[in-house]
């Protein structure tokens, strides 16, 4: 693997969602992981320390928020990795607001709003702007 | 009641009359006893008198008495009928599920239905002659009641707004309350009359239905993701060449499912628009600014139709008290009309000026200092017989489904609630096959204004 090479953990349940976003990240030249719930996104990301996770909001067993909110309280590392949220919630509900003014993520995407290629156009794009670890 | 008044003379005349015929009868008997002779004449005499004084009695004494025994009667039965439909009123204001309050000008209770009880836990005899507002906790803010009372004290108008109670144990509850003025005939305040619903369940059945959309608005949008991105995948060739054919179906499949997305994004908005409670965040708004920034958005579309777009903005334009986000949606709902309905090389004039207080835009009057925001076209016009439905929900002119059967109806729709929201107007005038103006009138606030 290519040490220059960026690592983006993709959580997301819907198989042909995290197929696409796969193809797309791929495409960009990414490494990608996936996870298809919060508690395996957890697994991952302690062990591999991505440079980035695109998290879903609604999956089965743990859901996004949760599963962020455990990743903040983790470590270090947990308390600041960039984090996209990938959903079709919308961020303007009150809900949706709470949450990230709590979790700062460093992005909320509404997916249907946003081409594919978009997404890894994000990624890359907040790659360039957030410094780990935390300053 | 009071009798008829009869001149005295009639009066004398229909005595005189009656004693006279009277008299006569008796002497007629008295003859026929003494001198059987006399009597056939006297007969005749007498039976002449009584066809003439009869009638006279009749109209001059019996008639009118009748009919003033006859009003009399028709009276006590209004009455009798008045008393049990006010008694039936009663029985359905005490029984009804809604709060009744009647105070004295005041606000002192003077009468309280049963509803009361269930509602605020008092019972009436706690509740009559104390203060109103006191008794329900008094728990809005002063601005509220002061807009109150200036509506039905000073206005001498309705009230109509939503309350936050407490109950005698304590407890919380939230009402839909509408307080009305009675007035005399001199216009002074008699009573107040307060209805008052319960509205707490209905609070939480529409915050479980708004989640309900919201999951199901998330469930939609899934597979169109999943179609939206499949797509882009195809067409930017990662799964091999499409030929010309593949190509067309493979976009006209993309546009569809986006603007699925639009409509389902619509629904969201309205929805959020139509049961939030806080819908609007004011603040003081730059509303220029946001023009240029929506019409910036909009270049590229208006450009491919060869439009000419023309910003008659005021110089002096004051920064006011509003949503940014409702004033961003009405403008492009607006402006991306005018492009849609207007042909190619076109012209689209988008207006803000400040209006003063009494200064006219056409028919309408100018109330307060306010902000004119405007989007003239020269597009289709919207057909007169139509003029009425322009603003309803899931409305299309007629014309407007011809050019671009696409649309869905709820841009005008929801520009209007918006603009009811921010306490402004929306009007417009058109000529079908000229053009249509767009106004919205926003009133300018110095001070925050409560939903």
């Amino acid at each position: 693997m290519d040490s220059a090479q960026k690592r983006i953990l993709v959580v997301e349940d819907d198989e042909v969602m995290l197929k696409t976003l796969h193809d797309a990240l791929a495409k960009e030249d990414f490494a990608v992981y996936e996870a298809r719930d919060g508690e395996a996104a957890l697994v991952i990301a302690s062990e591999a320390h991505p440079d980035l996770i695109l998290l879903d909001i609604l999956m089965p067993r743990m859901d996004g928020w949760e599963m962020l909110r455990q990743l903040r309280a983790k470590d270090d590392w947990g308390k600041c990795a960039p984090v996209i949220i990938l959903t079709n919630l919308s961020g303007d509900e009150d809900t949706q607001i709470l949450r990230i003014a709590e979790l700062g993520p460093s992005f909320f995407m509404e997916k249907a709003d946003w081409r594919v290629d978009s997404v890894a156009d994000k990624v890359k794009e907040i790659l360039q702007t957030t410094r780990v670890p935390c300053p | 009641m009071t009798l008829p008044h009869y001149h005295p003379l009639r009066l004398l005349l229909v005595v005189v009359v009656s004693i006279f015929s009277v008299e006569y009868g008796i002497m007629v008997v008295l003859q026929w006893l003494v001198a059987p002779p006399a009597f056939l004449v006297n007969f005749i005499d007498a039976t002449v008198l009584v066809l003439i004084t009869y009638p006279v009695l009749y109209f001059f004494a019996f008639r009118p008495l009748v009919q003033e025994i006859n009003i009399a009667q028709e009276l006590k039965r209004t009455l009798q009928i008045s008393n049990t439909d006010l008694l039936k009123f009663k029985l359905a204001v005490d029984n009804a599920s809604d709060h009744v309050i009647i105070t004295d000008p005041d606000a002192i209770v003077l009468y309280v239905n049963r509803a009361c009880a269930s509602i605020t836990g008092y019972l009436p005899e706690e509740v009559i002659g104390k203060k109103a507002g006191k008794l329900w906790g008094n728990m809005m803010g002063r601005p509220f009641y002061q807009h109150m009372w200036q509506t039905i004290k000073s206005d001498k108008k309705t009230f109509i707004g939503e309350m936050t109670n407490r109950r005698k144990n304590g407890s919380i509850y939230q009402v839909v309350v509408s307080i009305s003025p009675v007035l005399d005939g001199a216009g002074k305040i008699l009573f107040f009359v307060a209805l008052e619903r319960d509205n707490t369940k209905q609070k939480e059945t529409d915050k479980a239905k708004s989640e309900f959309v919201s999951l199901a608005t998330h469930q939609m949008r899934t597979p169109i993701t999943v179609i939206n991105w499949c797509s882009e995948m195809i067409l930017d060739g990662h799964a091999g060449t499409l030929n010309e054919k593949q190509t067309e179906y493979f976009n006209d499949i993309y546009a569809a499912s986006k603007r699925m997305n639009e409509i389902i994004k619509s629904f969201l908005h309205i929805l959020r628009l139509e049961t939030a409670e806080h819908p609007a965040m004011l603040v003081q708004t730059n509303v220029a600014s946001i023009a240029e920034e929506t019409l910036k958005g909009f270049r590229l579309e208006s450009e491919k139709k060869a439009q000419h777009i023309v910003e008659h903005f005021d110089s002096s334009l004051p920064s006011i008290m509003t949503d940014p986000d409702l004033i961003k949606v009405i403008l492009q709902n607006f402006i991306s009309n005018a492009i849609k309905y207007t042909a190619e090389h076109g012209e689209i004039v988008v207006t803000l000026a400040h209006m003063n207080k009494g200064s006219t835009i056409g028919e309408v009057t100018v109330k307060e200092d306010s902000l004119l925001m405007a989007v003239q076209d020269s597009g289709i016009g919207i057909p007169p017989s139509e003029n009425d439905q322009i603003f309803t929900k899931f409305f299309r002119a007629a014309n407007a489904k011809r050019d671009d059967p696409n649309g869905n109806g709820l841009g005008l729709y929801m520009s209007k609630i918006m603009v009811d929201l921010l306490g402004g107007m929306v009007w417009f005038t058109s000529i079908e096959g000229k053009g249509t103006t767009f106004f919205v009138l926003l009133p300018i606030q110095k001070e925050p204004i409560s939903n």
